[in-house]
C-alpha cells in the first residue's frame, strides 16, 4: 500500500493542498458526523475521506470551491460506509437534506476551535459528578446509552434526561462565553 | 416545532434513541428551518468537542505526551502529513448493498459497463437514487429499481431524471421499463413530447435529441398522453408509437398485419380506394425523383401508380404488385395531391415473405423519412431537404419499432400510420418519401421494401 507523506520537496500545489485539507478538517468532521449522527464509525469515515481526498488531489481544480469538493468526496465515503451497516434505513436522512446540510456547511464560518476553547471553561463550571458523567459518556469505550446506563447503575431514561440537560447547559455557556470573547476582541 | 422539542429529538438521534416518527419530524424540520440546522450542527460539534475532551482527559491521566488538536494547530501541514501516513495504512473494504430513506425513491440494480457523463460519478448496485436525481449515462446499461417495484433499464447514452418512486423524465436515449408489481401500475415516463402511463406491462421508451419520442409495448398496455390532447393513445402488446416534436405532434404508429390479402391490422385501417391520393379521385400523381425502380427479367417493380390503386399485394411475395427500388438504392417518391389539403393520416403498407426461406422478410421493412410542402412548386429534392423548404413530417424505421434482432422478429406484413395528435398532420400539397433499404440476412446488399399502397386521408 502506498504511504503518503509531504516533505519540502513536494510541489507548491501539494503543499497548498495539504494546507487546505488541514484547514478543513474540523468542518469535514462535522459534515461526516452530521450525516452519520450517533454512528460510532463516523471517525473512520472521516479518515477514509481524507485518504480518498489525498488520492484524488490531482482532480481538484485550484480556484474552485475546496469545501464543496471535499464534501462531495466525503459524501461518497459516507454512502460506502452505510452499505456496511445494518442500521435501520429510517435512521438515515434523505439525500435532499444531506445536500442542504452540505450547502450550509460550505457557507459556514468555522468557529469550532473557539467553541472547543469555550467548552473547556464551561466544563470547569459544572459540578464534578456532572462533568465526570459527561466525560465518561463520551469516551470511546462508553458504548450505547443502554450499556452506559447499566454500567453506572442508572435508568436509561434518567441518564438520557441528565445528559440532555447538561448539554443544554454547556451549549448555553458556550454561546455566552463566545459572545463575551467577541465583545472583548 | 419548538426548540425544546427539536433539541430533544437531536439528542435522541445522537444517542440512537429516536423513534421513527420523531426522525421523520426532525428531518422535516431540518429541511425547512435554517435555525434548526444551526442547532443540529452545534449539538454535533458539542458531541465532538466532548469526545475530544474525554480523549484528552484519558491521555492526561495516562501521562501521554500530546493532544492531537494542539499539534494540529501548531504545524498543520506536518500534522496532516502524519495523518496521511495513517490514512495510507487504513484499508477499508466497502461492500455494497444498503437501503436508505427520505429522498431516496429508487435504487440502482445491475450496472453493466457503465460510463457516466461526469467522470467522478460512482454508482454501485444498491446505491440510492433520490427524487430529482439526474442519471447521465454515456455508455453501458444501468438498472434503476423504483420504490414501487418498477424496474427501468437505461441504455447509454441516456439522460433520465428520477421524479418519484414511480416515474421519471427521459430527456435523451432509451429505457426499458418493467412494471409488474401492483404498486407500479401507473408508472409514468415523461418525455418532451409525451407522457407514457403504464397499466402493468413492459415497454420501451426512447427520446432523441431533437424531441422525437418513441414508445414500444412488449407486453400489457400503456396510455400515451400528448400535450394538449384529451384522449390518450392506448397501446397494447406489439404496438409502437413515435411522436415528433413540433406543434402538430405527429405520431407514427406501426402494426403487423394478419398476412392475408385483406391487410387487417389491430387499429390501422386496410388499404383504401377512397383516400385523397387514390387514382379513382383523379387528382394525385406520383413519380420517382431519385433512384430507379427495380428492373428484373422475371418480375420487376410495378410502376409507382400502383401505390395509389386502392389495394396492396394479394400475395406475400409479389414483385409485380409491389413498388420497390433496385438493390442498394435509396430512392425518393414524390406525390403531388394537385392542391394543398389538410391531412389527417398518411398510411403506407408493405408485405414480403419469401416462399423458400421462412425468416426472409427483409423487404417488408418500412424505413423512410417523410417530408411535406404546401406551395404550388415542389422544392428541390437534392441536398438537405429541410434547407430547401421541405418540412420533415416523420421518420419511420419499423425494424427499430419492432426491435428486430433476428430476421424472424420482423413482421412480414406491416402498416405505418402517420397522424397528428390533434387530428391533423399538416396542410400539404406535395409529399416526399425518402426511402432506405435494409441489409439482407446473407448479403451485403441493401434490399428495398415491397410497398403495396399509400393512402392519404384528408381531414374533413
Amino acid at each position: 500500500m502506498r504511504h503518503l507523506r509531504v516533505s519540502m520537496d513536494d510541489s507548491p500545489q501539494e503543499i497548498d493542498f495539504v494546507a487546505q485539507l488541514t484547514e478543513i478538517q474540523l468542518l469535514l468532521r462535522l459534515y461526516v458526523h452530521s450525516l452519520l449522527p450517533g454512528d460510532a464509525g463516523a471517525h473512520d469515515v472521516v479518515q477514509q475521506a481524507n485518504a480518498t481526498l489525498w488520492r484524488k488531489r490531482d482532480e481538484f481544480a485550484p480556484g474552485t470551491n475546496f469545501k464543496a469538493w471535499t464534501f462531495s468526496v466525503a459524501r461518497y465515503e459516507v454512502l460506502n460506509h452505510r452499505k456496511q451497516q445494518a442500521r435501520d434505513s429510517w435512521m438515515l436522512f434523505g439525500e435532499e437534506l444531506e445536500q442542504i446540510l452540505a450547502d450550509d456547511l460550505v457557507e459556514r464560518t468555522d468557529d469550532t476551535e473557539r467553541r472547543h476553547e469555550a467548552l473547556q471553561g464551561c466544563l470547569k463550571k459544572l459540578r464534578q459528578e456532572d462533568r465526570e458523567l459527561l466525560i465518561h459518556r463520551y469516551t470511546a469505550t462508553a458504548g450505547s446509552l443502554d450499556d452506559f446506563a447499566q454500567r453506572i447503575g442508572r435508568s436509561v431514561g434518567g441518564v438520557k434526561v441528565t445528559l440532555h440537560r447538561l448539554r443544554n447547559v454547556l451549549l448555553a455557556c458556550i454561546e455566552k462565553q463566545m459572545a463575551i470573547t467577541e465583545a472583548e476582541s | 416545532m419548538n426548540p425544546k422539542e427539536r433539541n430533544e429529538l437531536i439528542d435522541a438521534l445522537l444517542e440512537g434513541k429516536i423513534s421513527e416518527p420523531g426522525m421523520l419530524r426532525l428531518e422535516a424540520e431540518l429541511s425547512v428551518d435554517p435555525s434548526a440546522r444551526k442547532a443540529y450542527f452545534e449539538r454535533i460539534a458539542l458531541t465532538q468537542a466532548l469526545m475530544d475532551e474525554a480523549k484528552s482527559s484519558q491521555t492526561r491521566h495516562t501521562h501521554a505526551v500530546t493532544r492531537l488538536p494542539s499539534i494540529w494547530l501548531q504545524w498543520r501541514p506536518l500534522a496532516a502529513a502524519a495523518a496521511m501516513v495513517l490514512f495510507g495504512l487504513l484499508g477499508w473494504r466497502l461492500a455494497s448493498g444498503s437501503s436508505r430513506r427520505g429522498g431516496i425513491v429508487a435504487h440502482f440494480g445491475a450496472l453493466q459497463e457503465c460510463r457516466w457523463v461526469a467522470a467522478n460519478t460512482r454508482n454501485a448496485p444498491g446505491d440510492g437514487v433520490h427524487r430529482g436525481q439526474r442519471l447521465e449515462l454515456s455508455s453501458g446499461s444501468a438498472e434503476v429499481v423504483f420504490g414501487s417495484g418498477a424496474i427501468a433499464k437505461l441504455k447509454g447514452p441516456c439522460i433520465f431524471e428520477v421524479e418519484s418512486a414511480n416515474g421519471g423524465f427521459l430527456l435523451l436515449g432509451e429505457m426499458k421499463t418493467l412494471a409488474a408489481t401492483p404498486e407500479s401500475k401507473g408508472f409514468t415516463v415523461r418525455t418532451r413530447t409525451a407522457r407514457v402511463v403504464d397499466f402493468g406491462t413492459e415497454f420501451v421508451t426512447s427520446a432523441s435529441a431533437d424531441g422525437q419520442s418513441r414508445v414500444e409495448v412488449t407486453s400489457g398496455e400503456v396510455e400515451v398522453h400528448l400535450n394538449g390532447v384529451q384522449s390518450p393513445q392506448r397501446l397494447r402488446k406489439g404496438d409502437t408509437l413515435s411522436v415528433e416534436a413540433g406543434n402538430a405532434q405527429v405520431m407514427a404508429r406501426i402494426e403487423s398485419g394478419d398476412e392475408t390479402a385483406a391487410f387487417r391490422f389491430p387499429t390501422i385501417e386496410p388499404p383504401s380506394d377512397r383516400d385523397a391520393a387514390d387514382q379513382s379521385q383523379g387528382r394525385a400523381s406520383i413519380r420517382v425523383v431519385k433512384g430507379a425502380l427495380a428492373v428484373n427479367k422475371v418480375a420487376g417493380s410495378a410502376p409507382p401508380q400502383a401505390l395509389l390503386d386502392g389495394h396492396a399485394q394479394s400475395r406475400p411475395d409479389s414483385p409485380e404488385e409491389s413498388v420497390y427500388f433496385a438493390n442498394n438504392v435509396d430512392g425518393m417518391l414524390l406525390l403531388d395531391l394537385s392542391r394543398a389539403i389538410s391531412i389527417a393520416r398518411i398510411n403506407t403498407y408493405s408485405w414480403h415473405q419469401n416462399g423458400t426461406f421462412a425468416d426472409q422478410r427483409v423487404r417488408a421493412v418500412q424505413k423512410f423519412g417523410l417530408y411535406g410542402f404546401a406551395g404550388d412548386q415542389a422544392p428541390p429534392t437534392e441536398g438537405r431537404l429541410t434547407e430547401s423548404g421541405w418540412t420533415l413530417i416523420a421518420r419511420v424505421n419499423s425494424d427499430e419499432f419492432f426491435r428486430v434482432t433476428e430476421p424472424r422478429d420482423r413482421p412480414a406484413q406491416q402498416a405505418c400510420s402517420i397522424s397528428g395528435a390533434h387530428g391533423l398532420v399538416g396542410r400539404y400539397r406535395f409529399l416526399l418519401w425518402e426511402f432506405q433499404g435494409t441489409q439482407g440476412p446473407n448479403t451485403r446488399d441493401t434490399n428495398p421494401t415491397f410497398y403495396g399502397e399509400i393512402d392519404v386521408h384528408e381531414k374533413r
